[in-house]
């Protein structure tokens, strides 16, 4: 069985979702209406072929002029004048009707050309167009015209990508062209809107001869850079999807004093904690003493915040006598923070996930899960999608992981994660709530869930003392007042009552006395 | 730019006769490997198909420009480039750059104009 022959595009994160590249000699069509990116990702795809890869390349323009394709490069770093001063790279300008009668005559001064420099890579910018020469506007001509193309650059042995304008795909569907039949490769390029925003969004349609990651992943034009493509959330990891806290021994301790004995000692590795409970309440305090135990253990803590800047972080610590810069300065503690605001998922994601590589934590502490959920929606899939992903990839990379979720509920608790429901995926569940003891709210803590694990369910009252932090009080409760439910009565109706003379239960007594 | 800096500046370039000639050069320039027949220039650069073949002649002559040498080629698009010698490329750049400039294509106009005025016909290299 041969080795496939891909060709690299070298353009970031598009050959991730391309499975390696596109297949060698593939015609490529590069759909998108205006503005979506098609100039920018053809270019690099023949200057990443000529600089990164020893593969000659050629770029055919017909209305944009040469010296401004140059200029325009130049801000993304690219210096195309100095691949043309080594022959690796032509650029060329023509008109639609010279390229169309070009590409099907045997003697194509075109082709010639590219036989000349070697060219394994072609971009023309505008072929649609190309095949609307007089007489050869629509229908089976255009088909006909198109096809020629592709069979002269086969010929040739060139991988080509070619920029159709189409319009109409800036909105959720279209007419196919004639040429997406023809051609190997169809990438579709848009612009979408979301709320106030829009975003660029790249669509492998179809690609013969190579498995490829479907669906619409989020591509970015970057000044410096070029094109950015970041796989969608969703898309599935191989061999991530079946990560799980297999561990059953290793516990993460949690640094808060008396939180451990409630946790069986700690997390298990790989599991997944979500502490809820409303703003206030003590998450992050808790959260803090999560990393600053790390950096006395010596485990590597990332923390990502959503909701304050790592300065903001730094000072809340020193309030509760935790020293973070020390731990960050020691580069035990990794702290991020991202501003919420149109987040990009797709890049977010992938941010995380080079992190991960990169830094290989064993304790994560995201804050918080809530700040995504109101700026994904909750009601659509894609928050539901992230968390997913998010859960799969620290169970992949082994860590303790704590996500803070504020609960809007500030007496008594509903639900557990209110409109999220994501119960189902997390491991263990830490119910934070206020508790109103006179004219005071005092500090009460419920480890709600602890998959795999023994559990009381106790509620525990906390305290939070500033320059110290959080500790969990000994609960003080003896033996004779933990009643049998026998005791009690509108249990699941959430409103229980001691009896005065608990008897036998019987169906309807309770209504009877 | 004023007038006597464009005359200075086209008497090291004595190559170029007329308007047309620096047109077409710029626009060598701006596409430096251009596949166009002389028909599809004199289009793009607003000029009568004789007074291009005459101006690519002029540049061809002059080693400004190369033109690919293809045996029975029947199409009239041929591919170009733009290659103008050491000797000469500082001040072609120089002028480039000041054709680009609305004040200094006017004062390089108006010089080649005057001196077009006073010059004899020339002559088309023959290759439309």
């Amino acid at each position: 069985m041969g080795t496939r022959n891909l060709v690299t595009t070298g353009i970031s994160g598009l050959d991730a979702i391309l499975a390696g590249g596109i297949p060698r000699t593939n015609i490529v069509l590069l759909e998108g209406a205006i503005g979506t990116g098609k100039t920018t990702l053809g270019l690099e795809f023949v200057y990443r072929g000529a600089l990164q890869f020893g593969e000659p390349g050629i770029v055919v323009l017909f209305e944009i002029s040469p010296d401004k394709l140059v200029r325009d490069a130049a801000q993304f770093g690219w210096d195309l004048p100095a691949l043309e001063r080594a022959r690796t790279l032509k650029i060329i300008y023509t008109t639609r009707e010279v390229f169309a009668q070009e590409l099907q005559q045997a003697d194509s001064l075109l082709l010639e050309e590219a036989t000349h420099i070697g060219a394994r890579r072609l971009f023309v910018d505008g072929v649609p167009g190309a095949m609307s020469v007089p007489g050869n506007r629509i229908g089976p001509e255009a088909r006909d015209a198109f096809h020629l193309l592709a069979e002269g650059l086969q010929r040739e042995n060139l991988t080509a990508v070619l920029a159709v304008e189409a319009t109409a795909l800036s909105a959720q569907s279209h007419a196919a062209l004639p040429e997406e039949s023809i051609a190997d490769t169809v990438i579709r390029l848009r612009m979408e809107e979301m709320t106030r925003a829009t975003v660029r969004s790249i669509e492998i349609i179809k690609s013969r001869g190579h498995d490829y990651q479907m669906g619409r992943h989020t591509l970015r034009i970057v000044d410096g850079v070029g094109v950015e493509v970041y796989r969608r959330v969703q898309a599935p990891r191989q061999g991530r999807d079946d990560m799980a806290a297999f561990d059953p021994t290793t516990r993460i301790t949690t640094g808060v004093p008396g939180l451990d004995p409630l946790v069986n000692g700690g997390y298990l590795l790989g599991s997944t904690t979500v502490v809820a409970g409303i703003s206030g309440v003590g998450k992050s305090v808790m959260g803090l003493h999560y990393l600053a135990e790390g950096a006395r253990l010596g485990q590597r803590s990332l923390m990502l915040s959503l909701d304050e800047p790592i300065r903001q972080i730094i000072r809340n610590a020193n309030s509760i006598g935790i020293d973070l810069k020390t731990h960050i300065d020691s580069g035990l503690v990794q702290v991020q923070f991202d501003t919420p605001q149109e987040i990009e998922i797709d890049r977010h994601f992938h941010h995380i996930e080079t992190i991960m590589d990169t830094f290989k934590p064993t304790r994560v502490l995201f804050d918080s899960l809530s700040t995504y959920g109101s700026n994904l929606g909750t009601t659509g899939r894609t928050f539901r999608d992230f968390f997913h992903a998010l859960v799969a990839l620290m169970k992949e990379y082994q860590t303790a992981t704590i996500y803070n979720h504020e609960n809007p509920e500030m007496l008594g608790m509903a639900s557990m994660m209110g409109a999220f429901h994501m119960s189902s995926l997390v491991d263990n569940i830490l119910l934070m709530n206020w508790v109103e003891m006179g004219d005071v709210f005092r500090l009460a803590l419920t480890v709600a869930k602890m998959r795999a694990n023994a559990n009381t369910r106790a509620t525990h009252e906390c305290e939070i003392v500033h320059g110290q932090g959080m500790r969990v009080l000994t609960r003080q409760v003896s033996t004779p007042l933990v009643y049998p439910f026998a005791s009690y009565q509108n249990l699941i109706s959430r409103n229980p009552t001691r009896r005065q003379n608990p008897g036998p239960s019987t169906p309807g007594d309770g209504e009877a006395r | 730019m004023g007038i006597d800096q464009a005359r200075t500046l086209l008497n090291r370039v004595p190559a170029l006769q007329r308007p047309s000639d620096l047109d077409l050069l710029v626009f060598f320039a701006r596409h430096p490997h251009p596949l166009l027949s002389t028909e599809q220039f004199a289009r793009l650069l607003g000029y009568p198909i004789e007074e291009i073949a005459r101006s690519l002649g002029v540049l061809l002559t002059a080693g400004f420009v190369t033109r690919a040498q293809q045996q029975n080629r029947t199409r009239p698009a041929r591919m170009y480039g733009f290659s103008p010698p050491d000797a000469t490329a500082d001040v072609l750049a120089a002028l480039v750059e000041q054709a680009s400039t609305r004040e200094g294509r006017v004062a390089l106009r108006l010089a080649l104009t005057e001196s077009q005025a006073a010059a004899p016909p020339a002559i088309s290299d023959g290759q439309p």
